[in-house]
């Protein structure tokens, strides 16, 4: 997880994280140089649970490259991401393990909630394959992602071109080498819609995601 | 009669989900009976949920003085008596909640209790709260809430033994220091229980708890339509049966949070 000025919500994030029925992992958790309170907020999670190791960048950097950092100081088979203004229900990672275990996979995603409803997001589009969808956007959730290490080590990581939308040219690079990545039909995470990247900088994270279509449609 | 109602219930989710705002209600009260691991897990999950999406967590005391507001409310109530509550308290304090348990007196005596398990349909082996656990609840600061004495049908006995259902309730919990301002129906159906009955209640307590989801059609103040959690259904799934039911009725009586 990558934080950057989100005091309100980064405690009831990295709590529902904490709160997993699956304990055994370690918590990666970068802060990108936040002004607003988050880092010492942190601090003081980390009191509280040894499964966190914290990180701390003296530069804003951006969120791919912050999630970069935290890849190359990751040791585990498996790589979960979590937004910080989001939350996951306590059975995400036990139920993701199981999944990709499960079929063989090479990682997975999960259909959300949206924040304030009961609405899920991503079901529809989850009935159809997802390289018909990944022409016109990216069909899964950035924050739901569970992979195997081995894959980031293969793509090199998210592509540090791009400082919006990293998560979809990530998952088109995985769809274009025909790797084994499917979603979980089970809404196991609750999405923050207002005030994220993808609505304060919606115009300059559609220039990066029209990049990543162009490429794609080659 | 069950599957006429259960099918009526359905037909009125549907209704729901197709035509209303898929927006969570304001105000939603929730009941448990025995609380497993399952549950207990459910339990965790939801009180994340409520808690990022800006509930508070309330006693049904506090939720019924401000069933018209527009705040987010959300009531844990927990009905009978069971040991098993045991595990939940642990999971209540450590987020700071308040919930409200609706407990049947019977427990809190030596009276025989075969007949009690069977009026609440559990097999004898089942655990019944404990003087122990029950102190426990009072000193995390739980609302304690009336259930009568041996959760009986109400409709199906005299006015008399009635009245001795409720007054033995009341006097137990005041020997053990405890206030009732609520009370929940045994069954949580109008139906149990006869208007006599119900207007004697009026009287006596501040709120008094159904648990009908959707089928209450009575705009009463005190009046609160709980909806229960299905055991052995996933978290989605009763998520969609809180905002149904919960919007549904709050439509018929016209309260806040119609959504």
């Amino acid at each position: 997880m990558s934080v950057h000025n989100d005091a309100i919500n980064i405690e009831s994030s990295v709590l529902s994280i904490l709160s997993q029925t699956y304990k055994n992992y370690e918590f990666l958790i970068l802060d990108d140089c936040s002004t607003d309170g988050t880092k010492e907020k942190l601090i003081q999670l980390e009191k509280k649970d040894k499964r966190i190791k914290l990180f701390f960048n003296s530069t804003n950097l951006g969120l791919t490259k912050s999630l970069n950092i935290l890849l190359n100081h990751s040791t585990t088979e498996f790589i979960a991401r979590q937004d910080s203004d989001d939350l996951s229900l306590t059975d995400r990672l036990e139920k993701q393990i199981k999944f990709v275990k499960k079929f063989n996979l090479d990682g997975c995603s999960t259909l959300s909630y949206i924040k304030n409803s009961n609405q899920i997001i991503n079901k529809k589009s989850s009935f159809f394959k997802p390289e018909y969808f990944l022409k016109y956007k990216n069909p899964f959730i950035h924050g739901t992602y569970f992979l195997k290490k081995n894959i980031y080590d293969k793509l090199n990581n998210y592509d540090e071109r791009f400082y919006y939308a990293q998560d979809y040219k990530f998952i088109t690079e995985l769809f274009k080498r025909n790797i084994n990545f499917k979603i979980l039909k089970e809404p196991l995470y609750v999405l923050n819609l207002t005030n994220n990247i993808s609505t304060k900088y919606y115009e300059e994270q559609k220039q990066f995601a029209d990049l990543v279509k162009e490429n794609f449609n080659k | 009669m069950i599957n006429f109602k259960s099918s009526t219930q359905k037909i009125i989710r549907s209704l729901n989900l197709l035509f209303f705002k898929k927006e969570l209600p304001s105000k939603i009260s929730l009941y448990f009976h025995e609380t497993s691991q399952v549950e207990i897990d459910n339990i965790e999950n939801l009180i994340l949920f409520f808690k990022f999406n800006g509930y508070k967590f309330v006693k049904i005391s506090e939720y019924a003085k401000k069933i018209y507001s527009t705040d987010k409310h959300i009531a844990l109530t927990f009905d009978d008596a069971f040991e098993s509550w045991n595990d939940v308290l642990p999971l209540l304090q450590h987020h700071n909640i308040k919930a409200t348990f609706f407990i049947n007196s019977i427990s809190l005596t030596t009276e025989v209790k075969t007949n009690y398990l069977k009026n609440i349909n559990h097999t004898e082996s089942t655990k019944i709260l404990s003087k122990k656990v029950f102190k426990k609840i009072i000193k995390d600061g739980h609302e304690i809430g009336g259930h009568t004495h041996s959760h009986p049908k109400l409709n199906k006995i005299n006015y008399q033994e009635f009245k001795q259902q409720i007054s033995k309730n009341v006097d137990i919990l005041k020997n053990e220091g405890v206030d009732l301002k609520s009370f929940a129906i045994p069954f949580g159906m109008r139906r149990f229980i006869t208007s006599k009955q119900l207007e004697y209640l009026d009287l006596k307590f501040e709120s008094i708890c159904f648990g009908e989801p959707g089928l209450l059609f009575s705009n009463k103040n005190s009046y609160i339509n709980r909806t229960p959690w299905v055991v052995g259904e996933s978290f989605d799934f009763n998520l969609k049966n809180i905002s149904t039911d919960t919007r549904f009725f709050n439509f018929i009586t016209r309260r806040s949070g119609l959504g």
